[in-house]
């Protein structure tokens, strides 16, 4: 403005010196043409400056409006509140951002104090800013408190700079203030989040200096305050010299991850105390600052060890009723095999003597003391169901069944049926005596001479093989589908049908052992007795 | 054939006096005349094999029945002893024992048993073993030292 206003002064002078020398030319018309003739260019080139001068000024002003107008749009359309006021706050200029945040419009707010959206408790900040301003000084990113038009109070960003005219003399200030609440409200957010987490939360630098700690932290380590504090004053004095080296190399390639993997930490409380603790750490965004998150295990590790406690004394208490099994099947049945020897020895020393009803006795007796035996047997290979190293073998199952049915006595009128069994990579003794106590339950509880046993298999889901081992007996009637699997029940008196009520409860436990399951196929009522069960088709694992 | 059978003595080591009883009878049944000498543990066993005390070491050639549950010292530690021992270490054993455990068979073989025989729940099996002990020793060269 400065230069132009010197154009247009020495513009005006120009023309008033061409209007006063034009009528002197004309007083003297004769006396000096010559001079005409040589001042006639002169006036010429002057006019044709000052024209150029007149349109570069013109120009000038032009592309100043154009420059105007962009930065007022650029003010205009602006996010921020950008507001102009005088030393004393009256405001000057009013922003379409500042009409968004306050509420206010700019025919409101122009000319109003800048106090009018102060609330009262930040009204001493307003003089103080007038000051620093007046002294030419700045105000940077200051957050306060506004009031809008509504009558809500929202969080600001301020930015307040001097406005100074030609000669440097503050004019006023400019004031950018930014909407924070959100930010505000993440942080916040964040705050509550940290304050109320269970989890130790400490902020560090790189020299393990405390910047921040959450409430959990220091109940954890029992201060009351920690900012500013060594994050060494935690540790253990054992592990505190390889801690600020642990830090350094950590410093050198930060990372998520958690701390002192394969080593049980321990903190050190204030009072002398070490936990046992769990440590995340995390280098938060902007690189200076590490969290490391702290869980107190003592409780788990309680549990943990309870729970070693109670498998210890699983193990022992599985131990016995090993040795319990053991007690039952030998110091148990030998006296049994005592009595079984001296009914023997009687029966033979009688002979002939013996009337009928003695024979008969002693023959009971001898069965009495024959079942007892089986149950005492089955009840060893019932406690001893996984508890005993098997090999593992490729074997058919027809080489199974073959066996199993050499040694069962099949009555003359049976058959048993066998389908395409397969081959399976298995432990064999378990599988022959699942499928020995089926077969044999199917002869046993057989009521009539002649029958037949099918045996067939079809696959299932997740590799395992579904048997089925399927009679034309008597069947077991509805009701009784569950309780045939309890141990030591029968359905049949033992004097008609022998048997120690555990058969079923070892194939049970058998099939259950090796993954799978054992269910009675409803037959509706009608006669025979159809058993499933699933085997695994292999006992190694797919990549051995 | 040969000379030994009618020198060949049975050590029977076994707590249960009904299961000797039954052994003696079977053999006494088959009429076979061997001596038997009746030892109620691992101790008493070692005691005649070894002749402590007042009494002669058991002369060869003998056989051993030998129970595996038993006071004082079991069948395990008694053949552990006397697998250990110089003069004894050659001696035939037979295991005659209720226990069908493979823990015990397979101990039992490690020491060298001749045979590991189960008492099943049978009558008269007790004569089957006899009767084998009968052919064994009819067939069999035994140690002489």
């Amino acid at each position: 403005m400065d230069t132009k206003c010197s154009i247009c002064g020495r513009w005006t002078t120009l023309a008033l010196t061409v209007a006063t020398l034009s009528p002197a030319s004309q007083a003297q018309p004769a006396s000096s043409s010559a001079d005409q003739l040589a001042i006639t260019p002169i006036l010429l080139l002057l006019l044709a400056c000052t024209l150029a001068a007149v349109l570069f000024v013109l120009w000038q002003r032009r592309v100043d409006e154009a420059e105007r107008e962009r930065l007022a749009a650029i003010v205009e359309s602006s996010q921020d509140a950008i507001i102009g006021k005088d030393p004393t706050g009256r405001i000057t200029s009013w922003n379409r951002g500042a009409e968004q945040l306050y509420g206010y419009t700019r025919d409101e707010m122009i000319g109003r104090d800048i106090r009018t959206i102060v609330p009262e408790r930040h009204i001493h900040e307003v003089d103080d800013f007038l000051a620093k301003v007046a002294r030419g000084e700045r105000v940077e990113s200051y957050e306060t408190e506004r009031r809008t038009k509504d009558g809500t109070v929202v969080p600001v960003s301020l930015t307040i700079s001097p406005i100074r005219d030609r000669a440097g003399n503050v004019t006023g200030a400019s004031v950018i203030a930014r909407n924070v609440t959100r930010i505000r409200r993440t942080e916040e957010r964040l705050e509550t989040a940290l304050k109320a987490s269970p989890v130790g939360m400490i902020l560090a630098d790189a020299d393990g200096i405390i910047h921040d700690i959450n409430p959990a932290g220091l109940a954890l380590f029992g201060y009351d305050e920690l900012v500013g504090e060594p994050i060494e004053k935690l540790i253990p004095e054992r592990w505190r010299n390889n801690h600020e080296r642990f830090r350094a190399n950590f410093m050198k390639a930060p990372s998520t991850r958690p701390m002192g993997e394969g080593r049980d930490l321990s903190g050190l409380r204030q009072d002398g105390s070490q936990i046992p603790v769990e440590i995340a750490l995390t280098p938060l965004p902007g690189g200076d600052l590490i969290m490391a998150s702290v869980v107190n295990i003592a409780e788990r590790k309680r549990w943990e060890k309870r729970l070693e406690e109670h498998m210890t004394q699983l193990e022992r208490s599985n131990r016995e009723l090993d040795s319990f099994a053991y007690v039952a099947s030998h110091d148990l049945k030998s006296p049994l095999r005592g009595i079984q020897n001296l009914c023997r020895f009687i029966e033979e020393d009688l002979g002939d003597a013996a009337s009928d009803e003695v024979r008969e006795h002693l023959e009971l007796m001898q069965g009495r003391v024959a079942r007892m035996e089986r149950l005492l047997d089955d009840l060893l290979a019932y406690s001893r169901v996984g508890r005993v190293e098997e090999t593992i073998v490729e074997i058919g199952v027809h080489h199974i069944i073959g066996d199993i049915l050499e040694t069962l006595d099949v009555p003359d009128g049976f058959t048993i049926e066998q389908g395409a069994l397969p081959t399976l990579v298995t432990h064999r003794p378990p599988l022959e005596q699942v499928l020995r106590n089926l077969i044999q339950n199917a002869i046993k509880h057989h009521d009539r001479e002649s029958g037949t046993v099918r045996i067939f298999t079809e696959p299932a889901d997740n590799d395992m093989i579904v048997f089925t081992v399927a009679d034309d007996g008597p069947g077991i009637p509805r009701g009784f589908e569950e309780r045939i699997f309890r141990m030591f029940t029968t359905l049949a008196p033992r004097d008609r049908v022998e048997g120690s009520g555990l058969g079923l409860s070892l194939v049970q436990k058998l099939v259950e052992h090796y993954g799978g399951h054992v269910w009675l196929e409803d037959t509706a009522g009608e006669r025979g007795a159809t058993f499933r069960f699933t085997w695994p088709r292999s006992l190694m694992k797919e990549a051995v | 054939m040969t000379t030994q059978p009618s020198t060949v003595t049975v050590l029977l080591v076994d707590d249960d006096g009904v299961d000797r009883k039954a052994v003696i009878r079977a053999f006494r049944q088959l009429k076979i005349a061997n001596p038997i000498i009746e030892a109620e543990d691992g101790i008493e066993a070692l005691e005649i094999l070894r002749g402590t005390g007042d009494r002669p070491a058991l002369s060869r050639p003998y056989l051993i029945l030998l129970d595996l549950s038993m006071p004082r010292m079991d069948g395990q530690e008694f053949l552990a002893e006397v697998r250990r021992d110089e003069a004894l270490r050659t001696s035939v054993v037979f295991v005659l024992t209720t226990s069908k455990a493979d823990e015990d068979r397979t101990a039992s073989y490690r020491r060298n048993v001749a045979g590991y025989i189960v008492k099943s729940d049978f009558a008269n099996e007790f004569w089957r073993v006899v009767e084998m002990i009968d052919h064994y020793w009819r067939v069999i060269e035994f140690p002489t030292r």
